[in-house]
């Protein structure tokens, strides 16, 4: 190792200021991850006992009309990852569960999707959020006083008068920085990760998790060459200071909050009453299986005595009811597809805002890379909601399909045997992503820290040469 | 040892530190440094004095290419400082007034860590002897230098210096701030190391008496320039200070 960046590694290892740091840092983090595991396991357990509990009172609610049962309904709750008690995402945004009835779709969460203002900020505190907001600090607490303190102390002069060259000495500074950083987090995120493997053990756990480590890592190199950077720009130590922590205040406490507000201004979402309002007016122009004077439906009587080959529906050897229920069925899912589409839609909008303000704000391109991989995120929700939906149109066709060929039309005393219910499909939440999917949906945020990275470790080096230049007079 | 100059030896040899009409004028036309002529060989301790403010360290970070002249030229054992500037402060080794030591390391890490920078690796065995030779015992050189004394950081970077075997060396007024013993013992460590290692050395100080009694010829400056140049040898410290007083005397006046 050059003998430059061991020394300034040792040299800032030693310091009490950065050990407090770095300790407390620890501490709080693996709290926050451990409090996040539990949490996590708790909720796997709290969602299996209610799942059975849904099923049970399902397959309990006795003799029924299938289109009765189709209301009586049934609960779909959300799987927990194994990865969000460290990455929460927007779990809590979008909720745990979800009614599945006939003739309705409703969102995921228990509140109203209308409601959510827009797709930042993550939750807090996560252990990544914790990250996100102190591993700045613990940056700026081992930069800052790199070029600015050690001129100050004269440091710099009697390291310029060693020959060393200029590129040599930057760099072996700011590479002994990033080593301190290293050691300081290494232990913490390799411990957290570990927790997080050994809860839920996979191939595809661990490579997500290594890969948030990475990203968490990136985003430590990019805050500590910023830190460097600062300090080689300035020339006092508490001058480098003052800059560093305005710089962590406005990146990461106030630009998130300025982008998730702009995202929503530029892109907002309908509110509860007109989302439900345009739905209902869809739904309105649409069939309606329990009208019996719609037009539509008069169109699909005719059909299908045509096709049995009978004058009156009473005459069908089935129940024409329960067909009329799934045209309306299928109108209203497209109605509701196309609304709850154009909401996702622009919650995705959203996200790209946020996305682009990632540049500015490389706490966001964290969250995303974390949300991604942790499937937490926007996309992770999306796919979940859509593949409930999926699920409650087959459970009603299902429900549909039992009224259809168990009864005769206008049997409206009909009752299903019990057994039925069982016959219904369960809902099976969908298998996590690959991991290229999931790269390919962090991408953005990989992107934006690996630039951060790239370029604030140009520019601290580049500060670092120049500070070390020789200053001429006129 | 106190009280003896070093030896005047080198006087006639060809200067290993020398200033040819060295200028620096910042923005707004202030000249820190006014064309000072200067030249030191080996084996002469040259005793720069003047009032705060008059360019001695100035003079000496253009002598260690901390700082560009305007004009002039500045060289070390022959090499230009501006031209050649790595090899130039390869011959020339500092001490300044506040020496700057990593305060989360030894005396001994220091001096080490130092010497590897200027590509000469010292043993802690060998560390360990040239921190002895400066005065500084072993259980002291192993502590943090962040309890140490300014007298004790003042050796520390003597033997820094010293660890790179150059053939100059500058200090910038190293016994500010020392209490009289360890001034003494500073001025006695440098006079036997200029007579063992013929060194040139410029030393810039606002001590007369130890100027008198350390170097082999005293300059004073006044405003950039170089007024005042006398031989220390023979002259009585009344001498010196009465010189001293007259010439900045006269920039105040």
């Amino acid at each position: 190792m050059n003998p430059i960046t061991r020394h300034e590694f040792v040299n800032l290892y030693r310091s009490r200021t950065v050990r407090s740091v770095a300790s407390v840092m620890t501490v709080v983090v693996m709290i926050a991850a451990l409090a996040g595991l539990v949490t996590q396991q708790h909720q796997v357990q709290e969602r299996v006992a209610a799942s059975e509990y849904a099923r049970e009172r399902w397959l309990g609610q006795g003799a029924k009309n299938p289109h009765g049962a189709a209301h009586f309904g049934t609960y779909v709750f959300a799987p927990v990852r194994a990865l969000s008690g460290l990455a929460p995402g927007l779990d809590e945004a979008f909720g745990t569960v979800v009614r599945v009835e006939a003739h309705v779709r409703t969102p995921l969460s228990g509140r109203p999707m209308a409601s959510r203002p827009s797709v930042g900020p993550f939750g807090w505190p996560s252990a990544v959020s914790l990250c996100e907001l102190l591993l700045p600090l613990l940056a700026i607490a081992l930069g800052h006083g790199t070029f600015a303190s050690h001129d100050g102390a004269g440091l710099l002069d009697s390291v310029r008068t060693a020959c060393v060259s200029r590129v040599r000495l930057a760099a072996g500074k700011l590479f002994g920085a990033q080593l301190a950083m290293l050691a300081c987090v290494g232990p913490m995120l390799l411990g957290a990760a570990g927790l997080a493997v050994a809860v839920e053990p996979s191939t595809t756990n661990l490579v997500c998790i290594l890969g948030i480590v990475l990203g968490i890592t990136a985003y430590a190199w990019a805050w500590t060459a910023v830190s460097v950077a600062i300090s080689a720009a300035t020339e006092r130590a508490s001058t480098s200071l003052v800059l560093a922590s305005g710089l962590w205040a406005t990146t990461c406490l106030l630009a998130p909050q300025f982008a998730a507000a702009h995202a929503a201004a530029e892109h907002p979402m309908r509110d509860d009453m007109s989302f439900q309002r345009a739905v209902r007016d869809d739904l309105d122009a649409g069939m309606d299986g329990h009208d019996s004077q719609d037009a539509r439906l008069a169109v699909l009587r005719e059909h299908v005595l045509a096709e049995y080959g009978v004058a009156r529906v009473e005459d069908l050897p089935i129940n024409f009811d329960g067909l009329a229920m799934q045209a309306g069925e299928v109108h209203a899912a497209e109605v509701y597809a196309h609304h709850f589409d154009a909401q996702w839609d622009v919650l995705a909008a959203q996200e790209r805002v946020m996305d682009r303000a990632s540049v500015l704000a490389p706490g966001l391109a964290l969250q995303r890379w974390a949300g991604a991989l942790a499937q937490t995120d926007l996309a992770h929700h999306r796919r979940l909601a859509e593949s409930v939906e999926a699920f409650r149109l087959e459970w009603v066709a299902a429900l549909n399909d039992a009224l259809v060929r168990g009864s005769r039309t206008g049997d409206w005393e009909y009752r299903a045997d019990v057994e039925l219910w069982a016959t219904v499909p369960s809902f099976v939440a969908p298998k996590p992503a690959e991991i290229g999917s999931l790269m390919a949906q962090a991408g953005a945020g990989g992107v934006v820290l690996l630039g951060w990275s790239i370029v604030a470790g140009a520019l601290a080096l580049g500060l670092g040469v120049r500070r070390l230049s020789i200053r001429g007079g006129r | 040892m106190t009280g003896d100059r070093a030896s005047p030896q080198g006087v006639g040899e060809a200067p290993v530190l020398h200033a040819m009409g060295l200028t620096l004028e910042y923005p707004g036309g202030k000249r820190a440094v006014d064309g000072l002529e200067l030249a030191i060989p080996a084996g002469m301790v040259f005793g720069l004095l003047g009032a705060n403010g008059a360019g001695k360290t100035t003079t000496i970070k253009l002598l260690l290419g901390l700082l560009a002249p305007t004009s002039g030229r500045a060289l070390v054992a022959g090499k230009d400082v501006a031209r050649s500037p790595a090899e130039a402060r390869r011959q020339c080794a500092y001490v300044p007034e506040l020496v700057a030591l990593y305060e989360n390391f030894s005396g001994l890490e220091n001096l080490r860590y130092f010497a590897a920078l200027a590509d000469q690796p010292i043993s802690q065995d060998a560390a360990i002897e040239q921190l002895r030779g400066v005065g500084l015992g072993p259980d002291v050189a192993r502590q943090r230098t962040r309890r140490y004394s300014k007298g004790m950081r003042q050796k520390v970077g003597l033997a820094i210096a010293l660890a790179r075997n150059t053939r100059a060396l500058l200090l910038d007024e190293p016994l500010s701030g020392l209490d009289p013993k360890a001034a003494h013992d500073f001025c006695d460590t440098l006079s036997a190391v200029v007579e063992r290692c013929r060194m040139a050395v410029l030393m810039a100080t606002h001590d007369i008496f130890r100027a008198r009694s350390t170097c082999t010829r005293v300059g004073i400056m006044r405003a950039g320039r170089l007024i005042e140049e006398v031989p220390a040898a023979g002259l009585a410290a009344e001498e010196l200070e009465s010189l001293y007083l007259r010439t900045v005397g006269e920039a105040s006046a």
